[in-house]
């Protein structure tokens, strides 16, 4: 036998974790869990970051924003692959009244159909509905109906400038978003219905899951230079980036430390698992195995159990993650109703990434084989008679 | 042939040093059946595994057919060992997650003989040691006995030219002691090999040339 035959310590490998049958079994019992459990959570921790993009961006601007774009643009224009949905919208800053008060605020022309149909601005409203297409109504806020003492039905006049004629809305609808920029200066009507002719128009892209912005944004504006502006979530709204990276490093925290701690377990693990055979390796000594082969036989076992347990672990942890993402997700709305970045939903449905998938099985198996080093110096340098003397 | 010149092997403990050999000089010639005598902590096992090489002296030469192996560097020791030597130990020791049959073929694998030869010899053995219905049996299957025939079968299946048996037959009745003594050189003399046996059990003074006595740690006789 030539020194360091893989085959053949593979094979004893094999018949060594098979005929301890009990000890591999607890120990793979732990790999399994605790890959499958890291699987899992950092399947959540990408579904939380997902969850707060999914509704705020879905709530109302897109994933990306264009302004100041000429009527000789059309929305199918804008229709790139990757991209959704592209609506339509003009701003007309302005001056509402009604019930004897005047709010100062920005008059969001709409597409009412189109818009209740791929944003979740529909989802809060409180009262009312959302404006019929081809009528003058209007949809308004909370903060808005109580500053001017308006309800629904009630009749409020949009002023552009002081020289215009006013245009008469019915209040259609009440909404609250919890979002500032929303809530206090905004009111949405049919965009039919608003005095914007000629005022250049705002487009709400929506992308297809998996598209970066980067990409479209590149796009458009390779194909629409200045003074069209594209920009993207993350300009817009960098509160809510530096929210999902503070969301990134937070977990990143409790994933790195709950890798450690399922780490160090499997670890200790391991180094008990080989020393406690460590007058098998002994033995072996004094027959002539080198401690090349030694070392081969125990990084085969290590690896081989670490093979089984994580590929089990990774079915165990994919299959928990599919099995909640398709029973509707982990439902946390009674802890975000009152945060802004959960509007819409509070519910957040684990997603598998690349990383997800191949951390955990390559964190068990890097610190099973640095656990498996120990061992195995402790065999090299130890003499055979002290290995079996001691043990 | 095996020749010691003033082997010393000291052991540091929590009782300070202990001389458990002490410029303990013999040799013993090739083909002969050897026997260590001594009480229990006279430094017999320590003196078995220096020549074997499990154990490195502090000081002194050891010469095994001419190679000095307290001189071998510890992968050139290995393939030394698995070449020339088997070792037969008190309790068997032998491989818990291996049936006998693969206890037994492992030497043989190790030097390189595999295949129907492999499995030739390991059924020879087995007939040998008349063990062959126990060929898929595993180690805590057996008893002490056969534990101790099976080991003594792995000790020599690759035919290496020293034996080295620190106290096979402390752990058996006398019956069956006396059978792995005679296993050990029935199967040891034919293929001609040396045979080294530590032991305290005196009815091995019939069988065995040399007899070396060994009483704290130095030859206190030497018998042939």
């Amino acid at each position: 036998m030539k020194p360091g035959d893989a085959a053949y310590w593979a094979r004893i490998a094999i018949l060594f974790l098979v005929r301890s049958g009990r000890a591999t079994a607890a120990l793979s019992v732990m790999v399994i869990t605790a890959v499958a459990a890291l699987i899992f959570l950092s399947a959540l921790a990408v579904g939380v970051k997902d969850a707060m993009l999914r509704n705020t961006v879905g709530l109302f601007s897109g994933h990306v924003t264009g302004y100041d774009l000429p009527e000789s643009i059309q929305t199918e224009d804008l229709m790139v692959p990757g991209v959704e949905t592209v609506l339509k919208r003009v701003y007309l800053p302005g001056v509402l009244s009604g019930g004897g008060f005047a709010q100062p605020l920005v008059l969001c022309g709409i597409d009412p159909v189109r818009e209740a149909e791929r944003t979740a601005l529909k989802k809060k409203i409180i009262e009312g509905r959302y404006p019929l297409p081809g009528q003058p109504e209007i949809l308004i806020s909370r903060d808005v109906s109580e500053t001017l003492g308006v309800r629904i039905e009630d009749r409020l006049r949009f002023l552009v400038q002081p020289a215009d004629n006013p245009v008469e809305f019915s209040v259609s609808g009440i909404y609250h978003t919890g979002l500032d920029a929303l809530d206090r200066e905004m009111a949405f009507s049919p965009l039919k219905m608003i005095p914007a002719k000629g005022i250049p128009w705002s487009a709400a892209v929506f992308l297809t899951g998996g598209v970066t912005v980067d990409a479209i944004l590149k796009l458009y504006r390779e194909h629409w230079p200045e003074p069209v502006r594209f920009e993207s979530w993350e300009t817009q709204m960098p509160d809510l980036r530096q929210l999902i990276d503070l969301e990134a490093i937070s977990m990143a925290i409790v994933i790195l430390l709950v890798f450690g701690v399922v780490a160090i377990g499997i670890a200790c693990s391991f180094v008990i698992f080989i020393i406690r055979n460590m007058r098998e390796y002994g033995i072996m000594k004094a027959m002539g195995v080198t401690t090349a082969e030694m070392s081969a036989l125990i990084v085969a076992k290590v690896t081989l159990m670490n093979l089984v347990a994580c590929s089990v672990g990774l079915l165990m942890g994919m299959l928990a993650v599919l099995v909640v993402a398709h029973t509707g997700g982990i439902d946390i709305s009674a802890f975000t109703s009152h945060n802004r970045y959960f509007a819409v939903s509070g519910v957040i449905a684990p997603r598998l990434t690349a990383f997800s998938l191949w951390a955990p099985p390559a964190t068990s198996l890097l610190f099973s084989l640095l656990a498996a080093v120990c061992p195995a110096v402790m065999v090299a340098r130890e003499k055979a008679a002290d290995i079996l003397r001691l043990i | 042939m095996i020749q010691l010149s003033h082997v010393t092997k000291t052991f540091r403990s929590g009782r300070g040093q202990v001389k458990a050999v002490t410029d303990v000089s013999l040799s013993v010639e090739a083909g002969r059946f050897a026997a260590i005598m001594g009480k229990s902590g006279s430094g017999k096992s320590t003196l078995l595994n220096c020549m074997g090489g499990l154990e490195l002296p502090d000081g002194g030469e050891i010469l095994c057919f001419g190679t000095p192996i307290h001189r071998l560097k510890a992968g050139k020791l290995s393939l030394f060992q698995r070449r020339y030597l088997g070792f037969v130990f008190q309790r068997g020791n032998l491989l818990s997650y291996l049936t006998v049959a693969e206890n037994i073929g492992m030497p043989l694998t190790l030097n390189g003989i595999v295949g129907k030869v492999r499995n030739q010899r390991i059924e020879a053995l087995l007939a040998d040691i008349d063990l062959q219905s126990a060929a898929t049996a595993m180690p805590h299957e057996l008893s002490g006995g056969e534990t101790q025939r099976v080991s003594v079968a792995r000790a020599i299946a690759h035919h290496p030219k020293l034996l080295l048996a620190d106290e096979p037959t402390a752990n058996l009745d006398t019956a069956t002691g006396q059978r792995i003594v005679q296993l050990m050189r029935d199967l040891g003399q034919d293929h001609g090999c040396t045979i080294i046996m530590a032991t305290h059990d005196r009815e091995i003074t019939d069988i065995a040339d040399p007899i070396i006595g060994l009483k704290d740690g130095q030859v206190v006789r030497e018998e042939k």
